[in-house]
C-alpha cells in the first residue's frame, strides 16, 4: 500500500497564512508535506503531530538552501520540502518558535517576494496572449454568432474555437487564482506590517486546479499540431475511396495537377479537432488561358468527419442539409439503405451564366454512418445517388 | 532600511553588521554572537537572518568569501563598514539627545 497521499491544495500558491495553517491541520491528520506538482501537494504519511508550519519566501535559486536548513535547524524547525517554487517548508513542534522577529525584515522579503511575483505575472499574461493568438481564428468574433448559431457543428468542429474557448476559460480561472492569491500576498505583508494576524482564503487553490483541468486538453492539442502528429495522410489506392474514375469510367482522363489530383487521402484529427478525411480529384483541364479551367471539368470532393457522439454527427447532417452549393437544388431523403443511417441527395442542375459560360451539373451527396458524416459535391453528368453501395463500403472501411 | 538615503536599521540589522566587524563569519555564527551580545534580548529568526544576509548581499555591505558544506562564510565590506558606522553615529546622537533632555 503506498504510503503518498495526494490532496489539491484548496488555498491559493501565494495564501501565506492559509497554506500555514493548512499544512499544520494536514499534519496533526498525519499528513506530512512532501512537495507540490502543479495544484497538487504531496504527503507522506505519518505519525500525527502538532507542528508550527512557516512557509519562507524563496529568494534566488530554487535549489534546496544548505544553509537556510542549518539556520532553521539549530532554531529547532525541520526542512519539509518546497512549495511550488516559491516557499521552502520548514516545521517545528515547538508552538512558540519564530522563524521571523524583525517585521521590518519579514515586510521587506515579503515585499521583494511580491515584485517577484508580480513579474511572473506578467510573464503569465503574456503566455495567455500567446496561446490565445494560436488559436485566434477560432475567436467567436472572428467566426460570427449568426453563424455559430445556425451552424454550431460547423464552427465547434473547426479545429479552433473549441480551443480557442477553452483557453479562455483556462487562462482566466489560472489568472484569477494568480492575481487573487497576489492581491492576498499585498493584504498578508499590510497585515504584518500592522501587527495583525491575517487570516488565509480557502476556495482559490480549487480555481487554479480547474483552470489547468480545462486548459489540459488544450496543451495537449497544441502539442500535437506542433509536432505534426494531427496530420496522417494515406495512400489512394488501397483506400476504398469513390474516385472520379469510378464514377466517370476507366476511359476518364484525370488532371495531371497533383494538386487537382489527389492520389492520396488527407486525413487527420487532434484531441479537440474531430477525425477528418478530404480528397478531391479532377478531369484533364488546360491551364491555358481562354482554355476550358477546373470548373468547367467533372471534378469531385469528399470531405468527411468523424464525430465523437451520433448524435452530433446527425445534427451536422441536418446542418448541412441546409446549405445550398453552386445552385444545388433541394435534398431529397433516400432513406436508410446500404447500411448507412442517413442518405441526403441534391442534385444540381448545369447552367449558364450571363457571359455565356457554361457550369457544369452534378450533385450533392450527404450520408451519415453511426456518428461518421460524409459530404461529397461533384460536377459531372453522373448522379452520385447510384453509387450509394461504393460510398457506404468506403465510410464502413474509414 | 539601509541603502541610498537610509534610515534607521532595526536592531537585529544592526547586530547582524556589527557581528561581522572583526572576523568572516558564517549564519549560526552570527545567531550566537548576536545572543551572546545582547544577553538573549535581541533574537534572530532564522527567516530573518536568511532574509538579512541575502539583502545585505544585494546592497554590497557583507560579501561571500566561502562555501564549505552547509557553512556560508561572509566578510563585511567596506560600503557595510560605513553603513554600520552611520548608524552608531545615530544611535550616538540619539543617546545624547536623550541624556541632554534627562539633566
Amino acid at each position: 500500500m503506498s504510503n503518498r497521499v495526494i490532496r489539491i491544495t484548496p488555498f491559493g500558491g501565494l495564501d501565506i497564512p492559509g497554506l500555514e495553517g493548512w499544512l499544520a491541520a494536514m499534519a496533526a491528520m498525519g499528513l506530512r508535506f512532501l512537495g507540490t506538482t502543479g495544484p497538487l501537494t504531496h504527503f507522506e504519511k505519518a505519525e500525527p503531530e502538532t507542528v508550527q508550519v512557516h512557509l519562507e519566501p524563496i529568494q534566488g535559486k530554487l535549489d534546496e538552501d544548505p544553509e537556510l536548513n542549518a539556520l532553521y535547524q539549530e532554531k529547532g524547525w525541520h526542512y519539509c520540502g518546497m512549495f511550488r517554487g516559491s516557499f521552502f517548508v520548514f516545521a517545528s513542534p515547538d508552538p512558540l518558535a519564530q522563524a521571523h522577529t524583525d517585521p521590518e525584515t519579514l515586510d521587506y522579503a515579503l515585499k521583494k517576494f511580491f515584485r517577484s511575483k508580480l513579474a511572473v505575472g506578467a510573464m503569465l499574461a503574456f503566455l495567455n496572449l500567446l496561446l490565445l493568438g494560436l488559436y485566434r481564428s477560432g475567436a467567436l468574433w472572428k467566426v460570427g454568432l449568426s453563424q455559430l448559431r445556425y451552424f454550431p457543428m460547423e464552427i465547434l468542429s473547426n479545429g479552433t474555437t473549441i480551443p480557442f474557448l477553452l483557453a479562455m476559460l483556462g487562462l482566466l480561472l489560472i489568472d484569477l487564482s494568480y492575481f487573487l492569491g497576489l492581491w492576498q500576498l499585498s493584504h498578508y505583508r499590510r497585515a504584518v506590517h500592522q501587527g495583525n494576524q491575517p487570516r488565509g482564503h480557502r476556495g482559490v487553490g480549487w480555481l487554479l486546479a480547474a483552470g489547468l483541468l480545462v486548459l489540459l486538453p488544450v496543451i495537449v492539442n497544441t502539442v500535437q499540431l506542433f509536432f505534426g502528429l494531427d496530420y496522417r495522410p494515406y495512400d489512394l489506392k488501397g483506400s476504398g475511396f469513390v474516385t472520379l474514375t469510378d464514377l466517370e469510367g476507366d476511359d476518364f482522363r484525370l488532371s495531371g495537377d497533383p494538386l487537382s489530383n489527389m492520389d492520396y487521402i488527407s486525413h487527420g484529427s487532434t484531441l479537440l479537432d474531430p477525425e477528418s478525411w478530404y480528397f478531391q480529384q479532377y478531369g484533364s483541364y488546360s491551364h491555358a488561358e481562354g482554355g476550358p479551367d477546373a470548373n468547367d471539368v467533372p471534378h469531385l470532393k469528399i470531405f468527411i468527419t468523424r464525430y465523437p457522439l451520433e448524435a452530433l454527427a446527425e445534427k451536422r447532417t441536418e446542418e448541412l442539409s441546409r446549405q445550398r452549393v453552386n445552385g444545388s437544388g433541394e435534398y431529397e431523403d433516400l432513406g436508410t439503405v446500404c447500411g448507412l443511417d442517413d442518405i441526403r441527395y441534391a442534385a444540381r442542375e448545369g447552367w449558364t451564366d450571363e457571359s455565356g459560360r457554361v457550369f457544369q451539373p452534378g450533385g450533392i451527396l450527404i450520408l451519415r454512418l453511426k456518428n461518421t458524416v460524409l459530404f461529397a459535391d461533384y460536377y459531372g453528368e453522373q448522379n452520385l445517388s447510384q453509387h450509394l453501395e461504393h460510398f457506404a463500403q468506403m465510410m464502413a472501411g474509414l | 532600511m539601509v541603502g541610498k538615503g537610509r534610515g534607521a536599521l532595526t536592531e537585529p540589522m544592526f547586530y547582524v553588521l556589527m557581528s561581522f566587524l572583526h572576523q568572516d563569519i558564517c549564519g549560526i555564527e552570527i545567531t550566537e554572537f548576536v545572543e551572546k551580545k545582547t544577553g538573549g534580548r535581541v533574537r534572530l529568526g532564522p527567516g530573518t537572518l536568511y532574509t538579512l544576509l541575502a539583502k545585505f548581499q544585494d546592497e554590497h555591505l557583507i560579501e561571500e568569501t566561502q562555501t564549505e558544506g552547509r557553512k556560508r562564510t561572509y566578510r563585511l565590506t567596506d560600503k557595510g563598514r560605513e553603513a554600520f558606522h552611520e548608524e552608531l553615529m545615530r544611535l550616538r546622537a540619539c543617546v545624547q539627545d536623550g541624556e541632554e533632555e534627562l539633566r
